[in-house]
């Protein structure tokens, strides 16, 4: 018997956890700028940003640099694109056709400029179905030291025997959300929450109603690429998408985007993924320049990072219910604590200033307007 | 100095003869020279290559031999060892004692060599390790393991805590030849790096050279590493064995035909990874099992001729979460399975006048293999990939001369290469693949010359001559200037499609400067013809290897080296210094996003530079009394270089930097305590500078997910590595009559628990607090990989059965 806890003993001492937090190092180079464009076959998608590596307060971040010169060129054909929501977009019904080819010519404020090499658009393949498989340990999260349920994505489709292909997939989730906005530590009051510092009773944090129909947008958080390398011209059943966690227990929407992209930006691509994904394990591989297409063409020997990629996307969305999934869901901050009638808190709600309603605020993570194939509850209307 | 006692008493005759060939009977009774008890199994070596045997528990050995003079050696652990001559030319009977070497308690920790030897021998960077040794050094899991305790000597490292091989003098893993029982091994490591696959029962010594390499070995550029199997002279059974936490061990050594032919077994197990999941929920994906077996046979065919077979299995399978998976294959998961096994041949051929002829057959097959079980459904696609090594050597040896000896001797090797096939099983989602086998020979001839003209003086002279030729079937790819593809040839079966001529001069030399100190300079020049393809730190079993083509040039290195040697035989110490500087060209580098699995044209995304390493190595060795150990600290470079034109393959902008395997700063010491038979307490201190790695020069968002940027490489290291190890082994074994002997080792790898990272990675953040104070106001999330971050306590019990 001793034996045996002498035995359990040392495994577990073996075993115990072997990865910790430590603080990120850098050795930020000053000036870098990175150029990331996409052409795309879907209506309004191509866009281009430019960024810099900025320090600020004390962090080094992305930030957009304005005022530059934005052009996509397919032989005499020129397309400004205009800034806003700090990115360079196209006019909104611009699309690139099948076979096109485009480069990109972008200008910096102080008249640097840079190009891409052209790129041709490839074929568009379509998805043909769409599912999902639930997984009570989809992966291992480091930072909650657990197994995190959640969602495979799954799509079929014919793969074209002609020719080599390369695809890169990206998927937006929508989830209907309830509350817009969440004090913690404090109420919201004239757009602000006021601190509830002093109130014994106050709750942690408030949540606030939305004032109207209103989803939540996630995006993938890793890199999908799927080359026909081993698989050109069959049947792809069930080819693995993307990964959605369950950060939440609401239903959700996946709209899924497959692009067809050249061989040149799949191994970009994956350098990116390699970056992202394939660098904590025991074969990591070594870390590489994220260097595409571009180039300066006053300076050659400059090392321009991003690239200019043309894809022809199709797109297959699944709505996935969840409310009735087993699993410990991620954001369990965000359950409802609406502030009601005479709450001990600063300047108290009276009984005709409840509940608090808040805008949805459409942007880049929230829309009010009600997503493609979101299925029509009774009693709701589309808001399109 | 102490004598030896040894008192002959001859008894005479049961017969005259003239005959040359009539045989007589030699039996000798050992006994200890104070207790006056019986010495069992005592080793009994009679003219090296004559055969020998072990004493009974009588102490008594009895072999019948035709008349002739014979040299006999008797060893005994903890006994001083002893050498005479006998003219058996009738019946002879010898009562000898042997004496308990006072310094040397129990097992030797680190042998007693002969302390001249490291003077006398003009070879530099070379040490060797007897199994004794090993066993003694503390090592992870309790396990006796060659590779990590390789690493503790000077110029030795590795790429971590998991490293599937080792670094010598800043060189990369697969610069190492690596040779068991003459059979070379590609992927020396079970269980990801943690265990070296050598079956541990059975070595003899490990021999490890690292400067002016001897001209019989050639095909790496950094080191050889030649593990020995034990010969198994024996007169009767012995077993022996152990369990440990992550594997088990037993061992049979026995004579099947008595004198004449004589087999030695080694097996060892770890299928202990059921374990895993119910003490940590992270492992519960993991699945590691592994095996390895040695058998040797040794034919005693008569006194001039001696035949030998050993055969190598090894076999590991993993599924881990910590790999990362294979791109474009649809799977559940990725598991490995790799095997080695190994076949060798040898003649000893002994001429009347001190020559030998060695003949030695090697057949090596190595296979990994890679299987996907497909997403949703029974099905499961394999990867195949295997090398097959074919070599035969012819070896003259002679040493009749004290003033000169010398070796020659031929060597072909021929490597068949298949790089992989992907079948899809009962499936149809993926097309075969199957990539053409690469055939090359390797032929060379070698020669050395041992020159002593005088006692302050001696030479090393050799010079190896190596022919590579790849051959058909071959399909050569041509390149526009572009680096597109324009033109394949292709060629016939055994066509040459490229060889390549060189010499290789290995020369070395002594200068006395006292009776006990000497100077010593080396050069060799080596051509690797043979390397493991891998874009990571460390290879993954089944990372791709490539034999020189057209493209691809053969490493080459330029080492040179001088050393001061001295020792103060009275106290048992021997002091060196060696430095050493290696020049080489055609390293391989790798263009980025190279993906080398299953691809047909692996050139495209490799490219050639330049390495330089160099380095000074301070040795203080003490091998007797009851404190023992060794002290070696290095101080060492590695760099490497490319010199590309096109910007993005451009490392570090084409300047020098460091590579992986660059430890500026190098300490190890072990020190063993045996205060009695009993007891054998060791400790053993390592530390050095971390590993270069590379940490981000900027940070992007890239498609909404933050992007750490790298335009450098190896522009950071991992902190300090330090450890502390320490083990116990006490002996049961008190009474020397005891046919059952064993002993327990009690280890405890990493004593103060130092977490040294195998890896820093960044995650993107994950939106919430945590680690908030830690990750501070960076976008991106930083984790550090330890394998091991605590002590790790370990009770390994071993026996011995006679």
């Amino acid at each position: 018997m001793i034996k045996r806890q002498l035995l359990l003993l040392f495994i577990g001492l073996y075993f115990s956890s072997c990865i910790d937090p430590v603080t990120p190092e850098y050795k930020i180079l000053d000036d870098l700028i990175l150029i990331n464009g996409i052409a795309s076959s879907i209506k309004g998608a191509s866009y281009v940003t430019v960024n810099e590596s900025v320090l600020d307060n004390g962090a080094y971040k992305t930030k957009f640099l304005p005022d530059c010169i934005v052009k996509i060129i397919n032989n005499d054909r020129v397309i400004n694109l205009i800034e806003a929501h700090d990115a360079y977009f196209v006019p909104k019904d611009f699309k690139v056709g099948e076979g096109e080819t485009w480069e990109l010519k972008v200008q910096l404020p102080d008249g640097t400029e840079y190009r891409s090499s052209p790129e041709t658009m490839q074929e568009k393949v379509n998805v043909s179905s769409i599912n999902s498989d639930y997984d009570l340990e989809l992966y291992f999260d480091e930072s909650l030291n657990r197994y995190v349920p959640g969602h495979r994505i799954l799509i079929s489709f014919e793969e074209p025997g002609d020719k080599e292909n390369f695809y890169y997939y990206e998927y937006k989730s929508y989830e209907r959300i309830v509350n817009c906005f969440t004090c913690y530590n404090g109420v919201l009051r004239d757009g602000e929450c006021i601190s509830t510092y002093g109130y014994r009773w106050a709750r942690p944090y408030y949540t606030y109603l939305c004032d109207s129909p209103c989803w939540r947008i996630r995006f993938n958080e890793k890199v999908e690429l799927f080359s026909d390398l081993f698989a050109n011209g069959k049947m792809i059943n069930d080819l693995i998408v993307g990964e959605v966690p369950l950060y939440t227990k609401q239903d959700i929407l996946i709209d899924v985007q497959q692009y067809s992209i050249s061989e040149e930006a799949y191994k970009y691509y994956k350098i990116l993924k390699d970056l992202l994904e394939n660098n904590s394990g025991l074969n990591a591989p070594l870390p590489s320049p994220l260097i595409g297409n571009l180039y300066n063409p006053n300076d050659r020997d400059e090392n321009v990072l991003g690239r200019f990629t043309v894809a022809s996307g199709s797109s297959k969305s699944i709505f996935i219910p969840r409310t009735q999934l087993d699993g410990r869901f991620i954001e369990d901050s965000e359950r409802s604590q609406w502030e009601g009638y005479g709450d001990p808190v600063p300047m108290p709600l009276g009984p005709d200033d409840y509940p608090i309603y808040v805008s949805c605020d459409e942007g880049l993570y929230r829309t009010n307007f009600h997503p493609e194939n979101w299925p029509i509850m009774i009693g709701e209307s589309e808001n399109k | 100095m102490k004598c030896f006692n040894v008192k002959f008493i001859v008894f005479t005759f049961w017969g005259i003869s003239f005959l040359f060939s009539q045989e007589f009977e030699l039996k000798l009774i050992i006994s200890d020279s104070q207790s006056k008890e019986p010495l069992q199994s005592v080793n009994v070596l009679i003219n090296t290559r004559s055969g020998g045997g072990i004493t009974d528990l009588d102490g008594i050995f009895k072999k019948s031999l035709p008349a002739k003079q014979y040299k006999v050696s008797l060893e005994y652990l903890g006994y001083s060892n002893k050498q005479f001559i006998v003219n058996l030319n009738n019946n002879v009977t010898m009562e000898i004692e042997m004496e308990v070497l006072e310094e040397q308690l129990s097992e030797i920790i680190v042998k007693a060599r002969d302390l001249s030897q490291s003077i006398e021998n003009p070879q530099m960077g070379v040490f060797n390790m007897t199994a004794q040794e090993l066993k003694k050094i503390p090592t992870a899991f309790g396990e006796f393991d060659v590779l990590k305790s390789m690493t503790l000597m000077a110029g030795v490292n590795n790429a971590g805590d998991v490293s599937n091989g080792i670094s010598v003098r800043g060189g990369s893993l697969d610069q190492n030849l690596m040779l068991y029982e003459s059979a070379p091994v590609f992927s020396p490591t079970h269980l990801f790096g943690l265990l070296s696959v050598f079956t541990p029962d059975v070595i003899s010594k490990v021999d490890m050279y690292q400067a002016n390499i001897p001209s019989k070995y050639g095909g790496r550029i950094s080191s050889v590493m030649d593990v020995k199997v034990k010969n198994p002279y024996t007169d009767k059974l012995k077993l022996n064995g152990g369990v440990g936490l992550l594997s088990s061990r037993l061992g049979l050594t026995t004579p099947i035909i008595k004198d004449k032919l004589l087999i030695l077994a080694g097996f060892r197990g770890g299928f202990t990874d059921f374990l895993f999941p119910i003490f940590v929920d992270r492992l519960k994906n993991t699945k590691a099992n592994f095996y390895d077996s040695t058998i040797k046979l040794l034919y005693l065919f008569d006194d001039n001729n001696q035949f030998s077979y050993s055969h190598f299995l090894s076999n590991d399978f993993y599924q881990l979460d910590l790999i990362s998976s294979i791109e474009n294959i649809n799977s559940s998961s990725n598991q490995y399975d790799f095997a080695t096994s190994n076949h060798t041949f040898k003649w000893i051929h002994n001429f009347k006048n001190d020559t030998a002829l060695k003949t030695i057959f090697v057949n090596s097959k190595y296979s990994p293999k890679n299987f996907f079980p497909e997403y949703n459904s029974e099905n499961v696609i394999r990867f195949k990939a295997k090398i097959k090594y074919i070599s035969g050597l012819t070896e003259f040896t002679d040493t009749r001369n004290e003033k000169i000896d010398y070796f020659l001797g031929i060597q072909l090797k021929k490597y068949e290469i298949h790089p992989g096939s992907l079948s899809p099983g009962r499936g149809n989602s993926i097309i075969p693949v199957d990539l053409g086998q690469e055939v090359s020979l390797d032929f060379s001839s070698y020669f050395n010359l041992n020159w002593n003209p005088s006692d302050n003086l001696s030479f090393s002279l050799g010079l190896r001559y190596t022919n590579f030729n790849l051959l058909g079937p071959y399909n050569l790819a041509e390149y526009d200037q572009d680096g597109n593809q324009s033109n394949l040839v292709s060629f016939n079966k055994n066509e040459s499609v490229i060889f390549y001529n060189n010499f290789e001069p290995r020369l070395g030399g002594r200068i006395q400067l006292g009776k006990d100190s000497s100077l010593k300079i080396s050069y060799a020049k080596i051509n690797q013809y043979i390397q493991n393809i891998y874009n990571t730190v460390t290879p993954l079993p089944t990372s791709r290897w490539k034999t020189s083509d057209f493209y691809i040039k053969p490493q080459e290195s330029d080492t040179y080296g001088l050393g001061i040697f001295k020792n103060f035989n009275s106290l048992g110490i021997e002091l060196s210094a060696e430095g050493y500087y290696r020049d080489i060209q055609n390293t391989l580098t790798y263009k980025p996003g190279a993906d080398f699995f299953l691809s047909e044209f692996i050139e495209k995304d490799i490219v050639q530079g330049q390495g330089q390493t160099y380095g000074i190595e301070f040795s203080l060795k003490k091998s007797a009394g009851k404190f023992n150990g060794f002290l070696n600290y290095t101080w060492a470079r590695s760099l490497l270089k490319t010199n590309e034109m096109v910007n993005k393959n451009k490392i570090n902008n084409n300047n020098w930097y460091a590579s992986e395997f660059d430890r500026p700063h190098t300490l190890n010491a072990t020190i063993n305590f045996e205060n009695n038979l009993y007891n054998t307490v060791s400790f053993n201190f390592t530390a050095q500078s971390g590993r270069p790695y590379t940490v981000a020069n900027a940070i992007f968002e890239i498609s909404n997910m933050d992007v750490p940027i790298y335009l450098e490489r190896n522009n950071s290291r991992f902190p300090f590595y330090h450890r502390l190890d320490f083990s116990w082994k006490i002996s049961y074994s008190k009474n020397p009559n005891s046919r059952f002997k064993k002993d327990w080792i009690f280890t405890i790898y990493n004593l103060y628990g130092k977490k040294n990272p195998f890896n820093i990675y960044y995650t993107p953040r994950d939106g919430t607090s945590k680690n908030g104070l830690i990750f501070g106001g960076s976008p991106l999330a930083s984790y550090e990989l330890s394998i091991i971050k605590s002590a790790l306590i370990s009770l390994t019990y071993n026996f011995t059965f006679n």
